[in-house]
């Protein structure tokens, strides 16, 4: 009687043990999976704005000019940044987290800034310095999402 | 001769070493925003693409009131909008753009004995 008691208590003990570890892999699978498909969403939209601000420069490079037809395609390229940006915590290196959101908030923020000075037909010193510095943020930006992208794809 | 065609005649000559500039006031007409602008630049190629990077309208000494509906689309267009007006009419359109709200940069010409001499660009 006494060792049926303990049997049942053992066995009792044993199903809610193996009900939460079964639970736990099924989230941690959840959060795994989960961090694969915010690395991919990521990598790919850096990738999207790297090819964007690349065009961009090679525009300037030709003929000196910046289009404020890629700022909009530039801004436009956040989607999975907002979208997925409360759940940014699953990734697990803080530096690599803080670079993320750095990263983009600076491009809204020169994205912003640019808005109706971008794009001139001015030939004068100052208009060309005025666009090339324009030139010069958004290649500073271009390096910093490969270098992104790179880390989180490792 | 309207001054009209003197002053695309005048962009051809300045920004053709930079851009391919297209006279869209010929028969075969390209359509931006719904509208035809007057002068379209383009990325010089290659690569040759589609993607105007200015679209400008030339305005002569007419009534500017009138070209509003036509500002407002083309300065919604994602190319870079160019009013460009006789010298005398500068502050006109400019306060007509901030008065209704139109996104557009500026040029204007100056005319000597029916001449474009110069445009200049903002």
């Amino acid at each position: 009687m006494n060792s049926e008691f303990w049997y049942l208590i053992v066995g009792a003990i044993l199903a809610v043990a193996g009900g939460w570890i079964s639970d736990e892999i099924r989230a941690w699978r959840e959060r795994e999976r989960e961090l694969k498909s915010i690395k991919i969403a990521i990598g790919d939209e850096l990738g999207e704005i790297k090819t964007t601000i690349s065009n961009m420069h090679e525009v300037w490079k030709q003929a000196k000019v910046l289009s404020p037809s890629y700022i909009t395609n530039l801004l436009a390229n956040t989607t999975a940044f907002d979208n997925l940006r409360t759940r940014l915590f699953l990734i697990k290196d803080e530096n690599l987290r803080k670079r993320v959101v750095a990263f983009y908030k600076k491009l809204k923020d020169t994205g912003k800034n640019s808005k109706g000075k971008i794009g001139t037909l001015a030939n004068t010193d100052e208009a060309k310095a005025e666009q090339g510095q324009f030139d010069t943020e958004f290649q500073t930006l271009c390096t910093e999402a490969e270098a992104i992208k790179k880390s989180i794809e490792k | 001769m309207s001054i009209r065609p003197k002053v695309i005649a005048r962009i051809q000559t300045d920004l053709s070493g930079r851009f391919r500039v297209v006279d869209n006031t010929g028969t075969d007409k390209k359509i931006i925003a719904g509208q035809f602008p007057d002068v379209i630049l383009f990325k010089k190629d290659p690569p040759l693409d589609d993607d105007a990077l200015f679209v400008m309208k030339v305005e002569n000494g007419g009534e500017l009131v009138d070209s509003l509906p036509l500002w407002k689309e083309l300065g919604n267009a994602p190319s870079i909008f160019y009013i460009v007006v006789p010298e005398k009419k500068l502050d006109e359109a400019k306060k007509l753009a901030d008065a209704t709200g139109i996104k557009a940069k500026f040029a204007w010409y100056e005319v000597l004995d029916g001449e474009v001499t110069n445009i200049n660009y903002e």
